[in-house]
């Protein structure tokens, strides 16, 4: 009996920690969340009851850090088209996409979400999304007021996926101050004399820089970005084979390596994302930071005294390169309501929207123009962008970011030197695309 | 006359039993098959039929083995370590004359009741290379010169998650053991004594064997209870500085939509979890028989 016991106790745990990581069990658990932050737009509003008067409502998961404008543009939609009720659910970027994955695997995505331009790709490929090219056109979205870059990266064979609203790639901001003590007026260009500028800023637990590598993609963006910064690529064309065993590659991590063995970047990279890193640079800690445009607004009105200005990235004698991507607005494949929900979609990625609803640029050409992306501290990031790439969207990038981030913290611990590491890289992910 | 199947009393009780069968039915059974066929079939293709294609290219991934080698060492020193320490919390504070047991138990349970994410932030604060409330103690004393990079370098990364899991767990097994402690018969001891057995004789030959069913149930849980733990991993190192193991690299392939893959990973998680479970529950028999 005791035996029996025994193994019906064993059976049964076992089976329940496998039904924990079920599809439908975790679908459920993780939509708990967005379903208690879900808010319906118009107060007291009743979903039967506007089903009864013939109101289609469709919902719209946008992230946390567009909340205000996002309701505003729902109750704005609402007025003017009395015959589609918005339902608003708020997302935040930690969970943002794997409450998406979750809702569309178990067949219950929104109409409408925002994600990252990277993202549609992995969707899309796996037919999840609504092609949007001809219910976009009968919507009235001006595709071809749209940025290209970015448009290229929601298409797939032709067709559109996601209607772009934000596209911006990182730049350098500096401490003014600190980097006037050193002796130094404006930000280098090039990379070698950014590394001697960073050592005489150095010192007393202050640092020149610092590496986001606490954080797995974080960490494969600045690496990706020091890669093509030096002309190199993760696969070759037809993407059989990585090249991450290249000179590019070895200079690109060395850059990374040495800056931190060397003195002149934060030892506490190795723990640290991009959050903290402002955090750092705010508080003098660091005395510039890596980032997006994003920042100018937040880093003014929370340090008023940080006396900053900004670069573009340096990089091999000139400019570096930056990696881009932003925001757009997509539609799942199954959901109900697709020709209400082009409407909205239109409505949203207006100039004037767009405009409302990017802290960095917008991805439309008209919305660019206007005066609050002109300002000083925006131009480098501008300028930035003509020396830019899209972020990897290869079919197998999911494996291969963690085999990467796997090899960057073992060559920053001292556990590998840069040669190995960019060696083991490479053989690991050529054993995945063999497959 | 031929014995019925079922007697009365048994017949009785199945209407009792069947909301329990049916609920554990739903919850359990139906996405247990559901994963397995998951991990049989391919969503790009419409989910149609793909044999052993998402197994194969589970084991030709580099990172498969190395997450099976993580999981294997994190599991076999998670529950070794938590289990003797528990049982040392426990017998140490069972022993006669220490003052205070109620207060030594309520403190050492603290571990225990705090949130799995309250704990794992906690412990990444203590454990920050620079800065951090561990090297600054050790800088203190003497004992180190350079600051130890706990979560950031691969030698040190598992053993700090590993020292987290057994604070965290040992609780649980010195609530159990000292269950199990105070049911033991005082006539048992005092006959040993009386034939002059030591304190270690007296744990080999009467505590532990008195134990063995609570032990089986604490050791089944520990091995549960580490082999899907994804929190503590996921908010210490995210898996960075080889210590992924298999629960997290289901989430990382369920995060990238790739479910076929997710299902393949969690099928080998459940392997890997009854591979312990039989290897134990044989012991168990074994030692019975």
């Amino acid at each position: 009996m005791k035996r029996l016991t025994a193994v019906f106790m064993a059976v049964v745990l076992m089976a329940g920690m496998l039904a924990g990581c079920g599809n439908k069990g975790s679908a459920a658990d993780t939509q708990q969340p967005a379903a208690k932050q879900e808010t319906d737009n118009s107060q007291n509003a009743d979903t039967d009851k506007t089903e009864g008067t013939g109101q289609v409502t469709i919902q719209w998961w946008t992230p946390n850090w567009d909340e205000p404008e996002s309701r505003e543009m729902a109750a704005e939609f609402e007025k003017e088209n009395p015959d589609i009720k918005v339902e608003l659910v708020i997302t935040d970027w930690d969970t943002y996409k794997s409450k998406i994955t979750t809702a569309i695997s178990a067949k219950n995505a929104p109409e409408l979400f925002t994600i990252l331009l990277t993202d549609v790709g992995p969707f899309a490929k796996k037919d999840l999304l609504e092609p949007l090219s001809e219910l976009g056109r009968a919507a009235s979205v001006d595709f071809d007021d749209l940025l290209e870059p970015a448009l290229a990266i929601t298409s797939l064979d032709d067709e559109i996926y996601g209607i772009p609203f934000r596209y911006d790639g990182s730049g350098i901001y500096y401490n003014v101050d600190m980097l006037k003590e050193a002796g130094y007026e404006s930000f280098p260009t090039d990379w070698d004399e950014m590394a001697a500028m960073s050592k005489e800023l150095s010192g007393d637990g202050v640092y020149g820089f610092a590496w986001p590598l606490g954080n797995q993609a974080n960490a494969v963006t600045r690496l990706v970005q020091q890669l093509y910064t030096y002309g190199g690529d993760i696969l070759n064309e037809d993407e059989t084979k990585c090249l991450l065993d290249s000179d590019a590659a070895k200079k690109a991590l060395g850059n990374i390596v040495n800056s931190i063995s060397e003195g002149y970047a934060s030892p506490s990279s190795a723990e640290i994302d991009n959050t903290k890193m402002r955090e750092m640079f705010a508080s003098g800690q660091i005395a510039f930071n890596f980032t997006g445009p994003f920042d100018v607004e937040p880093l003014r009105s929370e340090y008023p005294d940080l006396n900053f200005k900004t670069a573009v990235i340096p990089g091999d004698g000139k400019m570096g390169c930056t990696t881009a991507n932003g925001w757009c607005v997509s539609m799942a494949k199954n959901s109900e309501n697709k020709e209400a929900a082009a409407r909205f979609l239109a409505y949203i990625t207006t100039p004037e929207n767009q405009a409302r609803l990017t802290d960095s640029f917008p991805a439309s050409k008209t919305a660019i123009e206007y005066e609050q992306f002109s300002e000083e501290a925006l131009k480098p990031f501008t300028e930035q962008l003509n020396n830019s790439k899209a972020e990897p969207t290869y079919e197998n990038w999911a494996e291969m970011e963690p085999v990467i981030y796997q090899y960057i913290q073992n060559a920053v611990s001292g556990n590998m030197t840069v040669e190995q590491a960019c060696e083991g890289m490479t053989a690991d992910i050529d054993a995945l695309l063999a497959f | 006359m031929k014995k019925p199947i079922l007697t009365r009393d048994e017949k009785r009780a199945i209407p009792f039993i069947l909301p329990g069968i049916i609920v554990t039915a739903l919850l359990i059974v139906y996405p247990l098959i559901y994963i397995f066929s998951m991990s049989f079939t391919d969503q790009s293709s419409g989910g149609s039929f793909s044999g052993l294609y998402n197994y194969l290219r589970l084991f030709k991934n580099p990172q498969f083995m190395k997450t099976v080698s993580n999981t294997l060492k994190w599991t076999l020193s998670t529950v070794v370590f938590s289990f003797l320490l528990g049982c040392a919390y426990a017998m140490l504070i069972h022993r006669k004359g220490i003052k205070g047991k109620g207060f030594w138990r309520s403190m050492i349970f603290i571990a225990w009741i705090i949130p799995g994410v309250v704990k794992a932030t906690a412990w990444k604060w203590l454990l920050t290379t620079d800065g951090g409330m561990a090297n600054h103690i050790l800088e203190s004393i003497g004992l180190i010169k350079e600051p130890i990079p706990w979560l950031t370098s691969p030698q040190f990364a598992m053993v700090s998650l590993i020292i987290v899991q057994v604070w965290a767990c040992s609780p649980y097994v010195m609530l159990m053991m000292t269950a199990g402690l105070q049911q033991l018969p005082a006539d048992l001891y005092e006959s040993a004594d009386l034939d002059g057995a030591g304190w270690l004789k007296k744990t080999c030959y009467i505590t532990f064997p008195l134990l063995k069913d609570i032990s089986f149930i604490c050791i089944l849980m520990l091995l549960v209870w580490a082999i899907n733990e994804f929190s503590l991993i996921w908010i210490m190192t995210s898996g960075g500085q080889n210590t992924t193991t298999l629960s997290l690299l289901v989430y990382n392939q369920f995060k990238v939509l790739n479910l076929n893959a997710a299902s393949a990973s969690a099928v080998m998680q459940l392997l890997v979890t009854m591979f312990f479970a039989v290897l134990y529950v044989k012991f168990v028999v074994k030692e019975e028989a």
